[in-house]
């Protein structure tokens, strides 16, 4: 059974399928960021997205490559995450369990103006 | 353009050494190209500030809400103690055993860190956060002991001995 993903680890994860930033198809974090904030309509503590990032590591479903840095951010590197086919199938199993959740259910609810 | 030095050291002190370089580039990326020229300098350095704060709370929040736990399971317990049996000395085997308890729970806690991340450093952080939160909140209780129970305390063996030596010692005040 597929682990279950809270909101915050959905967005994230897909914010490594199909990024949409200002800062074009990149995949690190300043990058994974601003897509989060960009998908969940706020602003973000980067220290929420490190850690999200580094336990989605841990778990298998993301990995990472060092790239080099700009001198912009003071020729430090990169760190590149990739999504992996466990991230994948754990994004899908999130996905049919709140469609699961929300069957029949018609939108605008009752009493939403 | 740069961000306030005390926090970038900060930053650098409480990140792992695998994620140092990275996380604090992006942020020293994100503060020059977007922060600064959007919110102004002074309102640059409090964002930069306001996201080490953050990093710095997810990394020790953790050991830090056990130890105070620790401390207070700890600390109550001399108080409930004390109330029970104001005049007992202090035993040396049950103190031993209060030693060996909290030995054992800083070593586990560090022993679980290292085996979920693999860092020994990280680990080792964890333990020292732990102990030192550990320490902090059973010295407060020790002391919130001596206030409460003073006048019982007083009649005990080993705070009489402890004035006895006190006032042998010459000195007049414990200042000196």
């Amino acid at each position: 059974m597929a682990e279950h993903l809270g909101i915050f680890e959905q967005a994230v994860l897909l914010a490594l399928v199909n990024p949409r930033t200002p800062l074009g198809r990149e995949g690190y974090g300043r990058a994974i960021l601003k897509e989060v904030e960009h998908r969940l309509g706020r602003e973000v503590a980067a220290g929420a997205v490190y850690a999200t990032l580094d336990r989605l590591e841990q778990k298998g479903f993301i990995s990472s490559h060092l790239a080099d840095g700009s001198s912009l951010r003071g020729g430090r590197p990169k760190r590149h995450y990739t999504i992996e086919p466990n991230g994948l199938r754990a994004l899908h199993a999130s996905r049919r369990a709140a469609d699961r959740l929300w069957a029949g259910v018609r939108l605008p609810l009752k009493g939403v103006s | 353009m740069n961000p306030p030095r005390g926090s970038e050291w900060l930053l650098r002190l409480v990140l792992s050494a695998r994620d140092r370089d990275t996380v604090s580039g992006d942020l020293l990326e994100e503060y020059r190209e977007t922060i600064v020229p959007a919110r102004g300098d002074a309102a640059a350095r409090r964002w930069y500030r306001r996201q080490v704060a953050g990093i710095v709370w997810r990394s020790t929040r953790t050991p830090i809400v056990a130890g105070v736990l620790l401390g207070a399971v700890l600390g109550g317990g001399i108080l409930v103690d004390t109330a029970r049996h104001p005049l007992a000395d202090d035993d040396a085997a049950v103190m031993l055993a209060w030693f060996a308890a909290i030995l054992g729970a800083w070593t586990a806690a560090s022993a679980a860190i290292a085996w979920r991340t693999r860092r020994f450093g990280q680990a080792i952080a964890a333990g020292v956060l732990l102990g030192a939160a550990t320490m902090l909140v059973f010295h407060v209780a020790a002391i919130a002991r001596v206030v409460v129970f003073v006048d019982t305390i007083r009649a005990r063996d080993d705070w009489q001995e402890l004035v006895g030596r006190y006032q042998a010692s010459g000195f007049h005040t414990l200042r000196a």
